[in-house]
């Protein structure tokens, strides 16, 4: 009987609404990313006197990255499923390892740059950098603005367990988390992938 | 966790498979580029599926977009991408 109490939370007209409203913010984002994907694809070519894609990009530390994304997304799928039966304790251990694995992903994404940097490759040395830290940047604030949000609720969720508050924003910062994996999906193919084709 | 029961087990398994679906495109993708397997035209179309099928997999499987009253959800998302579209076009026009 808990896990239609705990479906019942997500299918309240209300949230049904949020759900639906975050969808279009979603449709939204997509715009945003879908400029920047175009200025990056406008300009790749553009290196000037720094390196190309092909010279920059160390293909294993990315595929390891990506992992780490996929799987943050998968655990999040897995709290989603237990939030819908309603353990609390369960979906908020794999909340807290998909923001650990997100965090993970932040800090390699920063090592990347980093090591970029120290190679001569700013933001400013040429527009096909300036177009590609402008993409990666925006990917990686989400992802750190999704850690931030989730560990937010999750103290909420610590303190008011499942109920109609927190439920549907759970779901809700999940779809969130999804996005920026399909996010980085087309990222990893369009510019990595194929910047080394 | 230690008493899930097998309709649980079931779903679980469910997500597990399309992670692991996932993470096998990536992979090939990967190795099809490290490895310079096919030429470079052809590759490039046969990435872009794979990423293509991991994010329908997302959709479906992690975001629900074929919930009831998922017709909104859909046209959110296509509309999204439509504009998303004209402006790669456009700015790769330019």
């Amino acid at each position: 009987m808990e896990t239609m109490s705990a479906q019942k939370h997500l299918n309240h007209k209300q949230a049904q609404m949020n759900i639906l409203a975050f969808w279009f913010l979603i449709g939204a984002e997509i715009v945003v990313f879908g400029c920047l994907f175009g200025i990056y694809l406008a300009v790749k070519s553009l290196t000037g006197q720094g390196p190309t894609p092909d010279e920059l990009f160390k293909l294993n530390e990315i595929m390891l990255s990506t992992v780490v994304l996929l799987t943050s997304s998968f655990t999040c799928a897995i709290a989603v499923y237990f939030l819908n039966l309603s353990k609390k304790l369960s979906t908020l251990l794999f909340f807290l390892i998909t923001i650990l694995l997100g965090l993970a992903f932040i800090g390699l994404e920063i090592r990347e740059f980093t090591l970029y940097v120290e190679e001569g490759a700013k933001i400013s040395t040429s527009a096909f950098l300036g177009a590609f830290y402008l993409l990666l940047g925006t990917h990686g604030f989400h992802v750190l603005f999704g850690v931030i949000w989730i560990s937010l609720l999750l103290v909420q969720l610590w303190l008011k367990g499942i109920n109609q508050e927190t439920a549907p924003k759970l779901f809700i910062a999940s779809l969130y988390w999804h996005f920026i994996d399909v996010i980085w999906v087309m990222i990893f193919t369009i510019v990595y992938l194929i910047g080394k084709v | 966790m230690k008493r899930l029961n097998k309709h649980t087990k079931k779903e679980i398994r469910k997500l597990f498979l399309s992670f692991i679906l996932m993470i096998l495109l990536t992979a090939l993708a990967f190795f099809l580029v490290l490895y310079h397997l096919i030429s470079p035209p052809f590759l490039i179309v046969l990435i872009t599926c794979f990423a293509l099928i991991q994010i329908l997999i997302q959709l479906d499987r992690f975001m629900d977009i074929r919930e009831k009253e998922g017709e909104y959800r859909l046209t959110s998302l296509i509309g999204g991408s439509f504009v998303a579209l004209l402006a790669i076009v456009f700015l790769m026009l330019l």
